[in-house]
């Protein structure tokens, strides 16, 4: 099933049919936007187009097609294939991902008890972002992680939409089949919240290798802990880190031997040195490599690469050294 | 004379027939009632332990069944991957029309069986179990009644269809 039906198949009846007419190319589509009583947008080649009911691509919002709540409760209920009991977690979080590893990302009214968000009630903001790989897109990186055929400890930074998690999934693709220069290693993936997979039934749709295990929708901490008791990875990738847990559990996992390749938010060295436990890592060189992303010019562009120490190997497309 | 033996012969041959036939029905019935509920057993296995959407839960019972719910749960996982846009309670109640149709099921058995499909789907997965738990036991109460009046029914079925054969023979003569 190709990317187009995968897509076209989870909207009701009346999006569907603009969709379908407005003969886009599915691959060049980022996001497609329902709002109640809000225009349809669509997200193609970069750029924001209204979608008309007669199935055309506009700037002219007057004519875009206006979302109903029908539209929505017919997209929720295709979406869940008929089944939202089973996407209970996902809901939760905000988000379900489906065939073909697209993400929709729900809004609504939380259902909360105390703190803990229960469920989404009134569902009337959905975002379908398009999942896309970008294969090849480490290979600038790899030679800087690698050494002897062996990974080094590796923390990703980057701001948000930077390209951290395509790129991370290429690394763990590459690590994972091998290269021409290097061999194919057991990766082990926790993806919390599907992203680096977007495992659908269990079975990833990105490519991320003949050797990678994932341990899909699992916390991060508990799965590091997981891979490493049942699946003996040489390398352990996982998204976002952030809490006390993760950081302790990457400590663990070192202890264990096993390499981690992390990604975190930050726009900076200086401003990941702020997260007080991640300070304390960066101080005891707990990280061999560090690579820092910026969307300057392109998505994904990376701004420099440093070592335990915080020289840099490579900055700004200059190669400074390995 | 021996036309009017043959003859008569025929028609109790075929009034018993249809009384066995008849009886036979009950039984059918009988086991169809167990398919149904074997068949929501299972889906209430599936989605109390692996937490699994409708498509993936008859998916897996039909590789684990065989004959008419392997069929049925195939068909309905399929029908409800395709996306038509019809809701689920639509799709259910259709595929049981086409697969049930020749079964012995009485018509309140299969409108019993449809509306389950109407509460399906709706909230959460307590919500979805007491559904199935509701439907199990109105399953049960139905397969006890038969079950107590079976023995009787399919004697009742047989010598109906025996003595009215003969008494057809009589009138006839």
């Amino acid at each position: 099933m190709n990317k187009r039906e995968q897509l076209l198949k989870i909207f009701s009846h009346n999006i569907r049919g603009a969709l379908s007419q407005t003969g886009i190319d599915f691959e060049q589509v980022q996001e497609i936007r329902l709002r109640i009583h809000a225009p349809l947008f669509i997200c193609y080649k970069n750029k924001e187009y209204y979608v008309t009911r007669d199935g055309r691509v506009s700037q002219a919002e007057r004519e875009a097609y206006r979302v109903s709540r029908e539209d929505l409760r017919e997209t929720m209920e295709l979406i869940g294939s008929y089944s939202l009991y089973a996407y209970e977690d996902e809901i939760r979080q905000g988000f379900i991902t489906i065939q073909g590893g697209h993400r929709v990302g729900i809004a609504g009214k939380t259902v909360t008890d105390g703190d803990v968000v229960r469920s989404m009630k009134y569902i009337s903001f959905l975002n379908i972002r398009l999942a896309h790989e970008i294969k090849g897109c480490a290979d600038q990186i790899l030679p800087y992680i690698m050494q002897h055929g062996k990974v080094m400890q590796t923390l990703i930074v980057s701001p948000p939409r930077c390209g951290k998690t395509t790129l991370l999934r290429d690394l763990v693709r590459q690590i994972s089949n091998g290269t021409d220069r290097t061999e194919g290693i057991t990766v082990g993936v926790v993806d919390e919240r599907s992203e680096i997979g977007a495992c659908y039934m269990g079975e990833p749709q990105n490519e991320l290798g003949i050797r990678t295990d994932v341990l899909d929708c699992c916390p991060k901490a508990k799965g590091m802990m997981m891979l490493i008791r049942t699946m003996s990875p040489q390398v352990i990738a996982i998204d976002e880190v952030g809490s006390k847990e993760e950081l302790e559990a990457i400590e663990y996992a070192s202890n264990c031997g096993c390499k981690m390749i992390a990604t975190i938010h930050g726009s900076s060295m200086e401003d990941v040195k702020q997260k007080p436990v991640l300070r304390k890592m960066i101080e005891e060189k707990m990280f061999e490599r560090y690579i820092l992303l910026d969307s300057c010019g392109q998505v994904g562009h990376v701004a420099g690469i440093f070592d335990a120490m915080g020289n840099p190997l490579y900055h700004e497309r200059r190669d400074v050294g390995k | 004379m021996i036309l009017e033996i043959i003859g008569s012969s025929f028609v109790v041959a075929g009034t018993s027939f249809l009384g066995f036939w008849w009886a036979a029905n009950y039984k059918k019935r009988m086991e169809e009632l167990g398919q149904i509920e074997h068949l929501m057993h299972m889906l209430y296995g599936e989605i109390k332990y692996k937490e699994g959407n409708f498509s993936e839960s008859f998916q897996s019972i039909g590789t684990h069944c065989r004959g008419r719910i392997q069929t049925f749960s195939i068909e309905l996982s399929n029908a409800l991957n395709e996306g038509s846009g019809h809701p689920f309670f639509v799709i259910w109640a259709n595929m049981i029309k086409r697969y049930w149709e020749n079964s012995a099921l009485t018509e309140e058995d299969k409108a019993i069986f449809i509306s389950v499909g109407e509460k399906m789907g709706y909230l959460d997965k307590e919500m979805q179990l007491n559904t199935i738990q509701l439907f199990l036991t109105q399953i049960e109460q139905r397969q006890e009644i038969l079950r107590k009046m079976l023995p009787e029914k399919c004697r009742i079925s047989r010598l109906i269809g025996v003595l009215s054969g003969i008494f057809i023979v009589i009138l006839l003569l």
